[in-house]
């Protein structure tokens, strides 16, 4: 049991890494944003709520993979942006090719086909 | 709009945040829910419900706080030196978790490979073990202190001198056995001065060993005693394991009481560990004494060659060596050993100068005729044990020590090589867990625990092995010196401590040392290619790192090979060496009647009736004795002068046998000209001596020595004092090693033999064991007090001089065997895998033509070069240290070529059988199947 529980959150872990630098790849967001993000693109079936969206964010941004901003908008409260590094930048491309790889084996394993 | 801060404050509290850090995040997170908030309401909900959602993104199985606090804070992430405050607890647990599923999973994996786990981990239980029990014997010559009192302030007193006139006989003068010109035996008299005059030792104490006739109501057997005076187990710091000790009242001269202590073994063996055996008497040399106390157990005194049978106080010594004012001749120094307690806060050198100089006045207080050089005085820490059996073992020892742990190195290199083989098929998981975020350290360290796993198995059963079997394996412990008097000796091979610490030590590195580059090698993987599954880039370099071991387990088989047929030719060699006379058929035993005060005429009547006794034996073809025996470790020797020969001082000596009649028909050695000694050879006829050739060739080169003369002794020797009568064909003297030398006979009547055992010789109709009873039974009816000991046949008491030799041959065969098992395993177990993994290349190569032994070719061809290489290695290794085996080594060159050619050839054969198993599997590929698998 112990373990099913540890590879669930390494799981998790692994690829929430990947969806968040994916999102602020191409411009810059705030949390909110890309909490929103994941559930619409996954169609609702990933969600990160706010005790587990933030925590990973101030963990990216620790290892310098993404860097946040408070920015004031005219006739808005101040919000907190997160833009990739170039570092992050590199990360991405490494966490990609490995999730591509993953699947590929998933795939290889369990047979299925793409959709 | 709901207040959202105070859940989100309440969330945040335990997270030891800085308030400046809170507030931000509060704020960010605040924002969050009311977005969230806002969002609820909009899509229809209630304000309550609305706030009840916006709430639920704080709920977290982990906690905000927790999962805050573990970015936040610095000491997760930044490594802090070991035991420094920083690592908190919950950094502890985890790495204990996570051993303890590393530990798990590394059951499960070697449970999932039971042929690969049960191959290495007898592999390494053989390697660990036979380390372990190696260790062992070296822990206890080398490491084990003596069992006393604070064994490092005690110091042996030797000394040396170019000129020894003083000293007759320095015990080994005439016929030095080692290269040492060191003398650890002083005269009584200059003990006694020195013990009342030294200023550097607390305390100096002497002891001398002797062997005994002891009888214990009634019946006789010859043990071991060793004479101390009454201040030595005192000095030693040693209590009495039940009664008492001796104490110097005992030592007294002209002591009325004759008291003595028994050894700890010996009084399990004969009184069965009664303390009731205190104050019985027993008779030592016929004479009654007064057992007072039990030594400890373990107990051996100074010198663990020999443990004591029995403790007597030194004053007896006259009683115990049967020899009449031994210690009161200044000039013998061949009597005692002498070692001291330094004296708190005085140096060696200290000590040393001030012995130096005692031991020059005791010499100036009866000084010897000619001229001298007084002695340097030599310190040895005896914290060991004295240091003798150290000498004569380490050779020994080093190259076992050496020996096991090539084999150790070769168990390495297999595992090792297995484990890159698995690390190759194990290439995906690796991907996909580096592919799912864990770092690559972190799996190095989950393939180092299996490592350590499988080490820690293999070595819990090595030393398991070592402790079951260990005591099977022959010892170099015993010397060929000893051989003839075989003793108990005080080694203690008890496991202790240092022992265990050793095979765990051993474990984990050999742990580490065949985990790391397969951990290293398994981590390092394409992720991509290899889930592609695409072919492997790295083949190549795996097949190189493949190619070293077998190289390495080629040279280290090759090395061993070698060292072990030097040793099986040594011990032919020994064996086929011509003794000159014939031990088949004969029984040899000791009798010492001296002992019981047998002195003189009545002493060589004794042997004489004996010996009339022992040839009227049922299936006794002849009796003789000799003394020493023949090839038995035992030596005699003497100055010899010849008239109108310049006499050279220093080479002027021969060998001696004091011999009864008929020894020559008895061992069969052909007289070559001359007769035999006769009866009528007595003490007061005419004096006679039979030479063996090499003393003619010596001697009286090129006459006819038959009736020449030739004298004993050095200073005032006689060279018409004895005739020679007979001329012997050459024999080996005292061992099967050392070169014949020039030999004489004496009729032992025409000789003092007072206190000497006598070797007595029968040669038997059939087998000579089963004269032993009959022998005993007519030495006891001619004086039941007078034991026979040492009873064994000639050829086993030459064996026995070859003791060591066999040892070391033995554990060598033994070894060598295991590594030519293990290189074979190897070989086989690493082209196995290749041809495994080429399949589909050689179904194609032979679908496109390749014939079988195209095949055959490409995967011999595979190990050829690492094979050659590791001969190459190996032959240059063995050139260069087999030399520090000459020593050893008899009748071979330590760099014969013969023998270096012949390993190679055997092990070059080996390795043929080894690969070809794999390439006949290779070469018989269906082209199809293997296709079709690709």
């Amino acid at each position: 049991m112990r373990h099913i529980r540890r590879l669930d959150r390494e799981l998790k872990k692994g690829s929430a890494e990947l969806l968040v630098l994916s999102l602020v790849e191409p411009q810059p967001r705030h949390g909110y944003e890309i909490g929103k993000l994941i559930e619409r693109r996954s169609q609702g079936a990933l969600r990160f709520n706010a005790a587990s969206l933030y925590p990973l964010l101030y963990r990216l941004e620790k290892r310098g993979w993404l860097h946040g901003r408070w920015v004031e908008k005219a006739g808005q409260r101040r919000r907190r942006y997160y833009r990739l590094t170039p570092e992050g930048r590199r990360v991405l491309g490494r966490q990609r090719r490995g999730w591509a790889a993953f699947v590929e084996a998933v795939r290889l394993i369990t047979g299925l086909e793409h959709a | 709009m709901p207040d959202f801060k105070a859940d989100i404050s309440r969330r945040l509290a335990d997270s030891r945040l800085s308030p400046a850090r809170e507030a931000e995040i509060l704020e960010e997170v605040n924002a969050h829910l009311e977005d969230r908030y806002r969002e609820l309401q909009a899509s229809g909900l209630g304000a309550e419900e609305a706030r009840r959602g916006a709430l639920e993104e704080l709920q977290d199985e982990e906690g905000l706080a927790e999962r805050l606090r573990a970015i936040e804070r610095p000491a997760r992430v930044e490594p802090s030196p070991p035991g420094a405050p920083g690592i908190g607890k919950r950094t502890l647990t985890r790495l204990i978790d996570e051993t303890a599923a590393d530990l798990q999973y590394g059951v499960r994996q070697l449970r999932a490979t039971p042929a690969f786990t049960a191959v290495a981990v007898l592999t390494l239980a053989i390697g660990i073990g036979a380390n372990t029990a190696i260790f062992t014997q070296a822990n206890a010559v080398f490491l084990k202190t003596l069992p006393v009192g604070n064994p490092e302030e005690l110091r042996r007193l030797e000394w040396t001198s170019p000129t020894r006139t003083f000293a007759t006989p320095a015990r080994s003068d005439l016929f030095r056995t080692g290269a040492r010109d060191i003398f650890e035996y002083f005269s009584y008299p200059a003990y006694q001065f020195l013990r009342e005059h030294t200023s550097g030792f607390s305390d100096l104490a002497c002891f001398a060993g002797a062997t005994i006739n002891l009888s214990i109501g009634g019946s006789a057997e010859s043990v071991r005693a060793e004479l101390i005076s009454g201040n030595y187990l005192r000095t030693l710091g040693v209590a009495a394991f039940a009664g008492r000790t001796i104490t110097p009242d005992d030592d007294r001269p002209g002591s009325v009481a004759s008291v003595a202590m028994l050894g700890h073994g010996f009084w399990l063996r004969a009184f069965g560990g009664d303390t009731s055996a205190i104050g019985q008497t027993v008779a030592v040399n016929g004479e009654a004494f007064t057992v007072v106390g039990v030594a400890p157990k373990g107990f051996f005194g100074a010198d663990p060659r020999f443990s004591p049978d029995l403790l007597v106080p030194m004053a007896k010594h006259e009683v115990v060596t049967a020899t009449p004012k031994g210690l009161a001749n200044a000039r013998n120094w061949a009597t005692v050993q002498v070692i001291g307690r330094l004296r708190p806060g005085v140096s060696d050198e200290q000590a040393r100068l001030d012995t130096e100089a005692l031991l020059g006045q005791a010499i100036r207080a009866d000084p010897p005729p000619r001229e001298y050089v007084s002695p340097r005085v030599l310190l040895f820490g005896i914290e060991h044990g004295i240091d003798v059996l150290r000498r004569q073992t380490s050779l020994s020892l080093y190259v076992l020590m050496s020996v096991v742990g090539v084999v150790l190195l070769l168990a390495c290199t297999n595992i090792a090589s297995l484990l890159l083989a698995r690390a190759d098929a194990r290439g995906r998981e690796m991907a996909t867990r580096l592919a799912l975020g864990a770092r690559r350290g972190r799996l190095v360290r989950q393939l180092l625990t299996e490592s350590l796993l499988l080490s820690g198995l293999g070595g819990s059963l090595g030393v398991l092995l070592a402790y079951t079997l260990g005591g099977l394996l022959p010892t170099p412990l015993t010397s060929p010196m000893s051989a003839a008097r075989p003793a108990p000796t005080g080694l203690d091979l008890a496991p202790d401590l240092r022992v265990l610490a050793f095979a765990v030590g051993v474990a984990v590195a050999t742990g580490l040392v065949f985990g790391i580059a397969p951990a290293l090698r398994a981590t390092r993987v394409d992720v991509l290619s290899m889930m592609k599954q695409a072919p492997t880039s790295s083949g190549r370099g795996r097949r190189r790192k493949v190619g070293v071991l077998v190289t390495v387990q080629i040279a280290l088989s090759l090395l061993l090979l070698i060292g072990t047929t030097l040793f099986i030719r040594t011990l032919a060699n020994l064996r086929s060496e011509p003794l000159g006379f014939d031990p088949d058929g004969v029984l040899v035993f000791q009798v010492n009647p001296s002992l019981n005060g047998y002195r003189d005429e009545r002493l060589s009547n004794f042997f004489e009736e004996a010996l009339t006794r022992f040839e009227q034996l049922p299936g006794v073809v002849s009796a003789s004795l000799s003394g020493p025996g023949l090839v038995s470790g035992a030596f005699s020797g003497s100055w010899v002068c010849v008239p109108d020969r310049q006499p050279d001082r220093d080479r002027d000596t021969a060998w001696l046998h004091r011999v009864a009649p008929r020894l020559f028909e008895t061992m069969r050695i052909p007289l070559l000209l001359g007769r035999d000694i006769d009866w009528r050879d007595r003490e007061r006829g005419q004096k006679v001596v039979i030479v063996n050739q090499a003393f003619v060739n010596k001697y009286y080169p090129g006459v006819n020595a038959v009736g020449k003369t030739i004298g004993l002794g050095q200073a005032k020797c006689d060279a018409h004092e004895m005739t020679i009568v007979a001329v012997a064909a050459d024999t080996k003297y005292w061992t099967v090693r050392n070169p014949i030398s020039p030999t004489m006979y004496l009729p032992y009547r025409q000789l003092d033999i007072n206190g000497r055992a006598m070797t007595v010789a029968l040669r038997a109709k059939g087998d000579p064991t089963a004269l032993a009873p009959a022998a005993r039974q007519a030495m006891r009816d001619l004086d039941p007090n007078v034991p026979i000991f040492q009873v064994s046949t000639q050829v086993s008491q030459i064996d026995r001089g070859l003791q060591q030799e066999r040892m070391l041959t033995s554990l060598l065969v033994l070894f060598g065997l295991v590594a030519l098992l293990l290189a074979a395993i190897g070989i086989y177990g690493t082209l196995s895998y290749s041809v495994a993994r080429r399949t589909p290349e050689i179904g194609l190569r032979m679908a496109i033509g390749a014939q079988r032994v195209d095949v055959v070719r490409l995967v011999v061809g595979e190990s050829l070069a690492p094979v050659t290489f590791g001969m190459l290695v190996g032959l240059g290794g063995a050139f260069g240290l087999t030399r520090l085996v000459q020593g050893l080594l008899f009748g071979v060159a330590a760099n014969d070529p013969l023998t270096m050619a012949g390993a190679a050839f055997v092990l070059l054969a080996v390795a043929a059988v080894a690969a070809s198993l794999p390439a006949r599997r290779a070469s018989r590929i269906d082209p199809m199947t293997a296709l079709r698998s690709e």
